[in-house]
């Protein structure tokens, strides 16, 4: 067994060019895909084989938005990746040998990350803020943070396809919960569209949050989820609810929330929050996704201009491939009280949460 | 007649008793509705309070639960690095 610690040793590579202060876009980069979807996951085995879907569903998805000439690249956040197991950046290419490494971008992040910002022992995987790592360093027109096992629907190919997005919306899909055999080798659209796949009755997103699987399916125009400063970092007690944070700070900063016309489709797996939220009653401070009673609908936050890990030193250590090494100047405060915040109030739009006594 | 004369006083009596009356009971329906009026708005006013109460209460919560987590996380840092520190120190009996 390896040693924990980073993959790639210091001396291996070179480090890249300084970042853009403002935009945080590497200065070697020009080229702007219309889409960056961003990802994040490790070879865990979350889920059962969290590698088999994640690289189904790439697939199908690349294939998808290749085959309508939407210019993307995918974000991936190989976060705190554990030592005794092979990065899922060897296996992809692996298993999707021809898979052109130009519409990826491929972050391992150090796992001291995860020790020194979690304010959580129980939470395993700090999943929004290696996706704001992503959002920060995405190239995209739009960005959108989804979900390795989450299949993209015909309604949101054609959206991006009649470039009908505009900025300041935060575009929502509702999830469609397959049931889908576990050693698929290949997707099609009669399984995703078939009903009789469908796991419950299909999911319906209501105002004013549109929540409910918000994880999945948050677009937003790049420059306007730099101006929200991505997912809430200040709040690093649990990961659920984040998700759902973030509609509020949108809310507050102006935004519209809009339901952009079709479903995105996620399959069923083993261990998956959706098919046991009430697995912790009664001892939610023990969930390792936190306490899903926490007040994520009735608070905002200001995150530090720094979300993202931007002072994090990264080396280029492959092909589109970059490894974000570990250093204290890019974790911010332990405790940033400023940064939680009551909601601005907006004429029109939603009051907050109610209050949900917890203890 | 001084009966008639008797009954006309009477009715006299109570008309003007009526009248006034009627400017009292217009009175009292005035104050009424100013009173209904000021709890209206005292109610509103009562109701954006609470709001605003629970929207600090929430966000009272929100602190309270970084502020746990980081002792928390403080707590088995210093553990962590006194025990060490302890193993380094004291020499093996």
């Amino acid at each position: 067994m390896r040693e924990r610690g980073p993959r790639f040793p210091n001396n291996a590579t070179k480090p890249l060019p300084q970042s853009d202060p403002v935009s945080s876009q590497p200065a070697w980069i020009a080229d702007t895909p219309l889409l960056s979807i961003v990802l994040t996951g490790r070879n865990d085995g979350y889920g059962g084989d969290f590698a088999a879907r994640f690289f189904r569903t790439l697939q199908f998805n690349h294939e998808q938005l290749t085959s309508r000439g939407l210019a993307h690249e995918f974000v991936f956040i190989e976060w705190a990746p554990p030592a005794d197991r092979p990065l899922l950046f060897d296996e992809i290419g692996r298993e999707l040998p021809n898979l052109n490494r130009r519409v990826c971008a491929w972050y391992i992040v150090h796992p001291e990350y995860q020790i020194a910002l979690s304010l959580n022992p129980r939470l395993e995987y700090l999943e929004f803020l290696a996706k704001n790592v992503g959002v920060r360093r995405a190239r995209g027109q739009y960005v959108l943070t989804s979900n390795c096992d989450v299949y993209l629907g015909r309604c949101v190919l054609d959206a991006l396809e009649r470039r009908a997005l505009e900025p300041r919306v935060l575009y929502r899909a509702p999830r469609h919960d397959l049931n889908l055999p576990e050693d698929l080798h290949e997707v099609t659209w009669e399984m995703l569209e078939d009903p009789r796949n469908l796991a419950g009755p299909a999911h319906v997103l209501k105002r004013p949050y549109m929540g409910s699987g918000t994880g999945d399916f948050v677009l937003l125009e790049r420059a306007s989820f730099h101006e929200i400063r991505g997912f809430n970092e200040v709040y690093r007690v649990a990961r659920i609810g984040i998700d759902r944070n973030v509609i509020v700070k949108a809310l507050a900063s102006g935004f519209e929330i809009r339901d952009i016309g079709g479903p995105v489709y996620h399959q069923n797996h083993e261990g998956s929050y959706r098919l046991n939220p009430k697995a912790y009653e009664g001892r939610e401070t023990e969930a390792p996704w936190g306490d899903r009673r926490w007040h994520s609908s009735g608070v905002s936050y200001v995150n530090p201009p720094t979300w993202g890990l931007a002072n994090a030193p990264i080396r280029a250590v492959a092909e589109h491939c970059y490894y974000v090494d570990f250093s204290w100047d890019a974790v911010p405060p332990l405790v940033d009280l400023r940064g939680i915040l009551v909601p601005a109030a907006r004429a029109g739009l939603p009051a907050p949460g109610q209050y949900v006594r917890k203890r | 007649m001084a009966r008639v004369k008797a009954l006309e006083a009477e009715v006299k009596r109570q008309t003007h008793l009526n009248d006034k009356l009627r400017t009292s009971t217009q009175k009292l329906r005035l104050r009424h509705d100013e009173i209904e009026k000021l709890l209206r708005e005292r109610l509103v006013e009562a109701e954006h309070a609470l709001i605003v109460a629970r929207e600090q209460l929430m966000v009272i919560d929100a602190k309270l639960d970084i502020l746990e987590g980081a002792a928390n996380v403080l707590d088995a840092r210093t553990r962590t690095a006194i025990s060490k520190q302890r193993n380094e120190t004291v020499a093996p009996i």
